[in-house]
């Protein structure tokens, strides 16, 4: 009985040494790129792998431009994911694994004409793709955006798609990971925003993004990616949004539009904004903005146009102030106009979703379900085409904390 | 009989018991007819097992540290001992047979995608014959070992998927839905039918009234807080959909950069309570087999039973065609699985009284 004992204590442990892989035999795909192929009902996906022996070997060694790549792509044309990888198990030297997938970015195109319904429901059925998995809608080809990736600062592409999609400073782009995209694309109470992201274009006249919220991110354009207008090797960017309704594209918002999407959704964190201070109108006041308690969001549909109230609360460290006037000392005054600057920037935010997008991509719809008593009463309600009708009153409590190491009391 | 089971013992055994399915495809079954109603639909019918088992231990107040089985043959003689014998089996593999498919289906979709389907199910098979060989005193001591670990593990679990809790996703709910629309959620405490074949293996009515009540407590505030942290995360329609609910949270839980797919931790604690489960399961139907056919010794049917449970378990080739399946199991044998202890306790009693 020992040895029989014995024999199968050794088959349940040594059990995972059947169809063992070692982590050297895969190819770890980092992202992935959806963009129309030449036939219909096919695209081009262009598999971003990573090259462990690049990566390990850091930045000093073989890393970096003119070294070895980080990353190589890899462009197949095939009806899903998971039959370009199968086509790509017989090209690639390795396995092909999703298991380490950060980012899935899909061209304009698609967005806009076939929707991402699909892609969420397949992203969500497989195990190897995490649920914190990043997507994106890339301005024109993703592959050409996939191609252009150069880390500059982190070796390991992973954590570079970390810092550029989850950065807690970055209040310029939503943070939807594909989990939540499937979520919203399943539920009748908000529509979906995705980072927009693209492959800067030399060509392009860029840098000329009007702000239409005036005082909010005073004097700061409203960019949108691709159009911001920089100097140096970094050829992509993420900024602004994709907003979606009924699974589709349907617009874009720029940078500060995402931001106060940003404020109402629970996922701004800090960043760093300017306003506009009517006493010193030739310079942009800039401040550290943090939000410190969730916004307080309530929707009263007891009449036929729902009436959504929102209360924010921020708090904000001065950074930069005009040399000539002394705001330290007018700060009541101060936080007054800021309060009405976001207020209003705000309210036209809001009613733009309403009136102009006609897409409740904040979810208020989830605010409402509290008042059905099930849900097929929920979404006999419809919803979403009760929101281009609703009515906003916005109420922010704005408090400026510190100034920084600096407090004058004269000028 | 000697006493082997401890009061922790017996605890420990009966949470496990009653936990094990809100750990695989329970909450979705759940929330499948409850919607996000789900979790208080947990807590509504934990109270009314509650009162069942309050009842049935009164019952077991009157006819002793006696099994149904004992019972039955008191009634009716051996045919009878027998004929319910035979049903209690029957039901125990019933209720046994969707957590031992879900669990080498829920291994081969999530940790080893290229192993044999056929190699998961022996291991599982030799683990849990292993366990029954050992008996219900080894089976006991592990399960009071386990048990803190994964508690631990849970609430870890639970306190770290509060940054995605949105209270907003658990409305609306109906209670209709809750209580009378969904009597098949009743079946999460049909396991509780095991302390009364556990009955001789306890030393006093006391430890069994105390284990029973406690393990319901417990395991109706875990079950509660499991579906609870799903509802809270996924809102419905979505969480209807995932197969395998508590592995979908512990995907998203992550600490910081570094600590993620912290998942594996949770495999741990899915692999060890369903090993003891099957082999807790395999050991009481083993032990009512040999007390129903005048049997000496329980150990030379463990092969035997495993073999006709692992064929009633894999009966349904397909698992997305056994997950379809459970109509039967839901809505006509779980209640007899409460209702068989105080049947024949009862009529038990008047059998002994008209002796008398």
């Amino acid at each position: 009985m020992k040895k029989a004992l014995i024999l199968a204590i050794c088959g349940v442990i040594l059990s995972g040494c059947t169809r063992s892989v070692e982590p050297n035999d895969l190819a770890y795909v980092v992202a992935i790129g959806i963009d129309t192929a030449d036939k219909p009902e096919l695209y081009d996906f262009t598999l971003q792998i990573a090259n462990p022996q690049a990566i390990s070997g850091g930045s000093n060694q073989e890393g970096g431009e003119g070294g070895k790549e980080t990353v190589s792509n890899l462009t197949i044309t095939a009806p899903n994911i998971y039959s370009a990888v199968n086509i790509a198990n017989h090209i690639y030297s390795k396995n092909v694994s999703l298991a380490h997938t950060k980012l899935i970015v899909v061209c304009e195109e698609i967005a806009r004409t076939e929707g991402l319904a699909g892609l969420g429901e397949t992203i969500a059925r497989n195990e190897e793709i995490r649920p914190n998995t990043y997507l994106s809608v890339v301005k024109k080809e993703a592959k050409d955006y996939l191609k252009e990736i150069k880390p500059t600062n982190e070796v390991n592409p992973v954590k570079y798609y970390e810092v550029i999609y989850e950065s807690e400073y970055s209040g310029f782009i939503p943070k939807n990971p594909c989990r939540d995209f499937y979520i919203r694309s399943l539920s009748p109470e908000s529509e979906n925003v995705l980072p927009l992201s693209a492959k800067v274009e030399e060509k392009e006249e860029i840098g000329t993004q009007n702000n239409e919220y005036g005082g909010f991110e005073y004097m700061t354009e409203d960019y949108i990616a691709g159009n911001i207008k920089t100097k140096g090797d970094i050829k992509t960017q993420t900024l602004g949004m994709a907003i979606f309704k009924d699974d589709k594209m349907i617009a874009e918002a720029g940078g500060v539009e995402t931001e106060l999407y940003n404020m109402l959704t629970v996922k701004y964190d800090r960043s760093e904004i300017t306003y506009l201070y009517k006493n010193t109108p030739d310079l942009a006041i800039s401040v550290a903005q943090t939000q410190r308690k969730r916004p307080k969001l309530d929707v009263d549909i007891t009449s036929d146009v729902p009436k959504i109230n929102v209360g924010i609360y921020l708090e904000a460290d001065l950074r930069t102030v005009s040399q000539n006037y002394i705001i330290e000392q007018e700060q009541d005054n101060f936080e007054q106009q800021v309060t009405e600057e976001v207020e209003s920037a705000l309210l036209k935010f809001l009613d733009k979703t309403a009136r102009t997008y006609q897409s409740d991509i904040v979810g208020f719809g989830s605010y409402i379900k509290k008042n059905f008593k099930s849900y097929d009463e929920f979404e006999a309600y419809k919803w979403q085409e009760k929101y281009p009708t609703a009515e906003f009153n916005v109420s922010v409590d704005f408090h400026l904390r510190r100034s920084g190491l600096i407090n004058r009391k004269r000028g | 009989m000697k006493t082997v089971l401890k009061s922790r013992e017996t605890t420990s055994i009966l949470i496990i018991l009653l936990t094990v399915k809100m750990l695989f495809t329970y909450p979705r079954y759940l929330i499948e007819r409850c919607l996000n109603g789900a979790w208080l639909s947990v807590m509504v019918y934990s109270i009314l097992a509650l009162a069942i088992f309050f009842v049935t231990q009164l019952v077991y107040l009157k006819t002793g540290r006696t099994t149904i089985i004992t019972q039955a043959e008191a009634i009716g003689g051996k045919i009878l001992r027998g004929i319910v014998g035979t049903l209690v089996i029957t039901l125990m593999m019933i209720n046994i047979a969707p957590m031992v498919r879900a669990f080498p289906e829920a291994i081969k979709t999530v940790l080893l995608q290229n192993a044999e389907m056929l190699v998961i199910v022996a291991i599982l098979a030799i683990g849990t014959s292993i366990g029954a060989y050992l008996g219900i005193e080894a089976l006991g001591r592990v399960a009071a070992i386990f048990l803190p670990l994964a508690a631990f593990f849970i609430l870890a679990f639970f306190v770290l998927l509060a940054p995605h809790f949105k209270v907003t996703n658990l409305f609306p709910f109906s209670l209709f839905d809750v209580s009378i629309g969904n009597t098949s959620s009743f079946s999460l405490f049909s396991d509780i039918l095991v302390l009364n074949f556990l009955l001789p293996y306890i030393g006093d009515m006391k430890t069994v009234r105390r284990s029973g009540i406690l393990a319901i407590v417990i395991s109706g505030i875990t079950g509660t807080l499991i579906v609870l942290a799903y509802c809270l995360v996924y809102p419905y329609p979505s969480s209807a959909r995932f197969i395998v609910p508590i592995y979908q949270l512990a995907r998203m839980v992550k600490i910081g950069t570094y600590f993620q797919r912290l998942e594996s931790v949770f495999e741990f604690v899915w692999s060890i309570s369903i090993f003891i489960y099957c082999s807790l399961y395999l050991y009481i139907i083993c032990d009512i087999f040999r007390k129903s056919f005048d049997l000496t010794d329980y150990k030379p049917l463990i092969l035997p039973m495993l073999i006709i449970l692992l064929r009633l378990v894999f009966w349904e080739e397909s698992y997305t065609g056994a997950l379809r399946s459970d109509f039967v199991a839901s809505n006509i044998l779980y209640p007899v699985m409460y209702i068989l202890p105080l049947f024949i306790g009862l009529l038990y009693m008047a059998k002994q009284r008209r002796k008398i």
